[in-house]
């Protein structure tokens, strides 16, 4: 199966913010322990497309 | 209609340890914040998809991404959208797969599913129907849907393989998935890493 990579999307400290998922304790963590020159990029979203053979 | 048949479930040597624990802390968080932002949407979604979306989707949008646009949905089409949450992406591809197609959402809670029913009757959607289950064992024949879309859920299994297999399982010779999910390329912190509202985000 192959599998393409499409659309990203870059996922800071401000954007997880906005997801009432993350709470307040985990947001201040975040700000506290990843370097700060990482906080704009904690994570990336990723569209993945594939088709079964 | 609710299609509550199960499958055989064995365990991997490459799923989580803890997952129910997991699976709890998730279900509890999702519990907690059904209809609370606006500000998700308005940056995955195109402004011309907002406009055809009720309120209560929108404000229930807790995705990462936009599968339903990558997934070229043609009507006709039969399509799950794993973890549907409020509804919001089983609203857009049901409106793709008309006429002819329907639009299957599937959520492990029951008032997702009940949130999600409401808002697609808001939005004057019909060829839709909802399933109460897990994505690691979903209630489904094999080869039954033709695509799959899922925005920012398989990262909450603590059986991700499982749920791939799953996939597979349930699409049909041809048939395609889009995901929209979230990865990283440096370890978190642990004191972050274990913190269940990170499982839950």
């Amino acid at each position: 199966m192959d599998i393409a990579r499409g659309e990203e999307l870059p996922y800071g400290v401000e954007e997880c913010e906005q997801y009432p998922m993350f709470t307040a304790e985990l947001i201040a963590l975040m700000r506290r322990l990843i370097p700060r020159e990482k906080q704009a990029t904690v994570a990336r979203s990723v569209i993945f497309t594939a088709r079964k053979p | 209609m609710m299609d509550t048949r199960t499958h055989s479930t064995a365990p991997r040597s490459d799923d989580l340890l803890g997952q129910e624990a997991i699976t709890q802390s998730v279900q509890d968080a999702y519990r907690a914040v059904v209809g609370a932002t606006t500000a998700v949407a308005a940056r995955l979604y195109d402004p011309e998809q907002l406009a055809q979306l009720p309120a209560g989707a929108i404000t229930q949008a807790l995705g990462v991404g936009n599968p339903v646009r990558g997934a070229r949905l043609r009507p006709g089409e039969i399509v799950i959208d794993l973890g549907c949450g409020g509804g919001i992406d089983t609203i857009l591809a049901a409106r793709a797969v008309a006429p002819g197609g329907t639009a299957i959402g599937l959520d492990l809670l029951p008032e997702m599913l009940t949130v999600a029913a409401r808002n697609a009757a808001s939005a004057g959607v019909t060829n839709v129907r909802w399933l109460q289950g897990a994505m690691e064992n979903i209630p489904l024949p094999d080869g039954s849907v033709d695509v799959i879309v899922s925005n920012g859920v398989v990262n909450l299994s603590p059986r991700k393989s499982r749920v791939f297999a799953e996939m597979f399982r349930i699409l049909r010779p041809g048939g395609r998935f889009s995901l929209a999910d979230i990865v990283l390329d440096d370890d978190l912190p642990p004191e972050i890493a274990t913190n269940p509202a990170a499982w839950a985000g």
